[in-house]
């Protein structure tokens, strides 16, 4: 009996030997690991840029598709993978989350989440990825639950609620570690939600500390809501946020104000609404904010990625923070105290006179939604969006998928507060599609356009340009090799020179590229990922496997 | 009864919830003592490979909600003979490279070209059928058999914890 008994524990000491752990050191080193892509944006600066260089200007033409996994479900798809060891972990709408062979594209395991028959997000079931410490995949769902998942099988690990999804909530985000905890907030800006960011122990899913990106009353903030607006003042969040190991300080990005066109009902600013935040790691506590856009009137989310770059800045050091932002201004932040550096319009505006010397917007007069309606530059989706833009710290530029001469009509009217439902107070119209391309391109450039814009990040000047004919959904991916992999909504996958703009390879793939592209090797080769229409299209040289 | 528009996987939770009603009923016909059955599970070390409820190990199937799928036959059976039906979810790849290295794991998933598997280790790998001098494809368990290796009294109190391991019913779920 005791050999056997030592056979069963020896059977199950082997049982419980880990595959290779990925140490929350290995997150804040990644970019000494390049062969992988270990967080959202490649990096926790979330500067979406790799030291890779096997595929350049020189090779770039023998790019070929390797292998396309086709999604289960026909919705967009908007996640960025992450590639660890040869494999891909990647979450396909609604909810389910997928390992991938790099090698095939095939995959080993698949997690389905059991959703409930009716959610209630704004804008299609949407996830935009998730996040991995040690041997677990951590994933948000749209009934706004965090969901532990084992690397090696597949199987849950844990879950636990986010938020009540019936009120509106969805986790849409994909997750951030940090330490030992992994951080989201509820999307649900156009649902009356009252946003937060929380942190939840990675080993056991319970909270550990919440941010009210809607300040409660009694807290810092909530002055500037009038009344019981704060209840239903949105603050959502939706795209994942950065972290400075140095500072230990976790930055992210709030979405907009509730309701999103009529601020008649919420006079003041609306903290923390349109604002970066900066965040203790360990406890939550805010160490300071940056509001983009106060008391916004035109659904100017400021959920951007947060691009961590040190600049030499009028010939000294500085840590600073890149923000191209959905109102149309460009941004260069002192992360360390959140001091306005510089704000330059990067695309067409109208709705400000200009930034103040604080860095506060002047707003233009005329450009409110009225009843009748009121033409906006940029419009409701914005100068940029949710899509990853990207420094280089060879080139020294900050690129960002921009929408010029975009404009809409804003208009607005009165709406009572009901759970769940859309809440908004307003709306916005024009011909390009809010969200998903439709097959047909007929409208005019005269109501925008998209292009890839190069921008300088201490002048806020352009330097360079790549336009399109559509706008454009795609998120930015440069390389040691000073290329730059995007995509579009015409279903265009190329590739340009970072230093120049100029294009140097294009593939049609057929739908909409909304999400940022990754890089990685595989058995010592360098291949490209990216996400269009609802499949993952891999790319690598011609000469590989 | 009229034809339903079920898709195929709304078929098959239709069957599972049948299965497991039946399969419920049976269940409150064990032997055994489910509370010394967990201690059995424990002192054996199952919870190595399986996991139940939210301990245990991630390389045998999960045995969360096993009491809803399994009678207290098959439990047995997969005790006492754990080869006598493997589900080919937990079929393992055997295999020799050309260059002499023997690979093995469970076997996740193959195409014409190509085996997805998970080492012991859990590492998941996957290897290109020409690469492959040669392979088989293993349909036993990697468990032994506890026949003849636990008492009786045992087998029934394992069997009567494992039957006891039931997914929740709504009522059940509401009820908190």
């Amino acid at each position: 009996m005791r050999s056997f008994l030592a056979a069963v524990i020896m059977s199950g000491l082997f049982c419980w030997m880990a595959p290779a752990q990925v140490s929350f050191d290995r997150l804040v080193r990644a970019q000494r690991e390049p062969q992988n892509w270990l967080t959202y944006n490649g990096n926790l600066g979330s500067t979406h840029h790799s030291s890779l260089d096997q595929i350049n200007a020189g090779n770039v033409a023998n790019l070929d598709l390797k292998w396309v996994s086709q999604a289960q479900s026909l919705e967009k798809f908007e996640a960025t993978p992450l590639v660890v060891d040869g494999i891909m972990y990647v979450s396909e709408p609604p909810n389910t989350v997928v390992a991938i062979d790099t090698r095939t594209g095939r995959p080993f395991w698949i997690y389905e989440h059991p959703m409930p028959e009716t959610t209630y997000v704004c804008c299609g079931n949407i996830n935009r990825g998730v996040a991995i410490l040690d041997n677990t995949i951590f994933v948000g769902t749209l009934d706004a639950h965090l969901v532990a998942i084992d690397a090696s099988t597949g199987r849950k690990k844990w879950e636990t609620e986010v938020a009540d999804y019936t009120k509106g909530y969805a986790v849409t985000v994909a997750p951030l570690v940090v330490k030992d905890k992994v951080i989201v907030g509820p999307a649900g800006g156009e649902r009356g939600i009252a946003g937060f960011l929380a942190a939840y122990d990675a080993q056991t899913g319970k909270e550990v500390w919440r941010f009210n990106t809607i300040p409660h009353p009694g807290e810092p903030g909530n002055d500037t809501w009038p009344g019981d607006s704060w209840k239903t003042g949105g603050g959502s969040v939706w795209v994942t946020g950065s972290y400075d190991p140095e500072a230990n300080l976790i930055y992210w990005g709030i979405g907009n104000p509730g309701p999103d066109w009529n601020p008649s009902v919420r006079k003041g600013a609306n903290l923390y609404t349109d604002c970066v935040v900066a965040l203790d790691a360990d406890s939550g506590k805010l160490k300071w904010y940056y509001q983009f856009t106060p008391n916004d009137e035109w659904d100017f989310d400021s959920v951007q990625v947060p691009v961590l770059a040190d600049l030499s800045w009028k010939g000294k050091p500085r840590k600073t923070m890149l923000w191209g932002n959905r109102n149309g201004f460009f941004y260069t932040l002192d992360r360390s105290s959140g001091q306005f550096l510089q704000g330059k319009a990067f695309v067409k505006q109208t709705w400000a006179a200009g930034i103040d010397e604080y860095g506060k917007p002047i707003k233009a007069s005329g450009q409110s939604p009225s009843l009748s309606g009121t033409d906006v530059w940029p419009g409701v989706q914005g100068g940029t969006n949710w899509y990853a833009p990207s420094f280089s710290p060879h080139t020294g530029l900050f690129y960002v998928t921009a929408w010029e001469d975009y404009h809409t009509n804003y208009f607005t009217w009165e709406q009572e507060y009901e759970a769940g439902k859309s809440y908004t107070g307003g709306g916005a119209r024009g011909p390009i599609p809010s969200i998903r391309r439709e097959p047909f391109i007929k409208w005019g450039t005269d109501w925008g356009y998209g292009v890839v814009r190069a921008l300088n990040p201490v002048t806020g000047e352009k330097v360079w340009d790549y336009k399109m004919r559509d706008v454009s959904d795609g998120g930015i991916l440069t390389t040691g090799s000073d290329l730059l992999f995007s995509g579009n909504r015409e279903g265009y996958f190329f590739v340009l020179d970072a230093k120049t703009g100029k294009e140097l390879w294009k593939k049609y793939l057929g739908s909409q590229v909304a999400a940022a592209p990754i890089t990685y090797t595989v058995d010592g080769v360098q291949y490209v990922s990216v996400a269009a229409g609802h499949s993952m299209f891999t790319f690598g040289l011609r000469s590989a496997r | 009864m009229t034809a339903f528009t079920l898709n195929g996987r709304e078929v098959w939770q239709l069957i599972a919830y049948l299965r497991a009603v039946n399969i419920a009923k049976g269940a409150e016909q064990a032997k055994g003592d489910p509370v010394k059955g967990e201690q059995v599970f424990s002192a054996n070390g199952c919870g190595h490979c399986h996991t139940n409820g939210k301990a245990g190990g991630f390389t045998g199937p999960d045995l969360s909600e096993i009491g809803s799928h399994r009678s207290l036959a098959e439990l047995e059976s997969s005790i006492l003979d754990p080869d006598a039906d493997v589900a080919a979810d937990y079929w393992s790849l055997r295999a020799k490279t050309k260059t002499g290295q023997t690979i093995s794991g469970v076997r996740l998933n193959e195409d014409m070209t190509s085996f997805q598997i998970r080492e012991a280790s859990g590492h998941l790998r996957s290897v290109w059928k020409t690469d492959l001098a040669s392979f088989e494809i293993v349909q036993t368990s990697p468990m032994p058999s506890f026949k003849g290796k636990i008492s009786a009294g045992d087998l029934d109190d394992l069997i009567a914890y494992l039957a006891s391991l039931r997914a929740q019913t709504n009522s059940e779920v509401q009820a908190k």
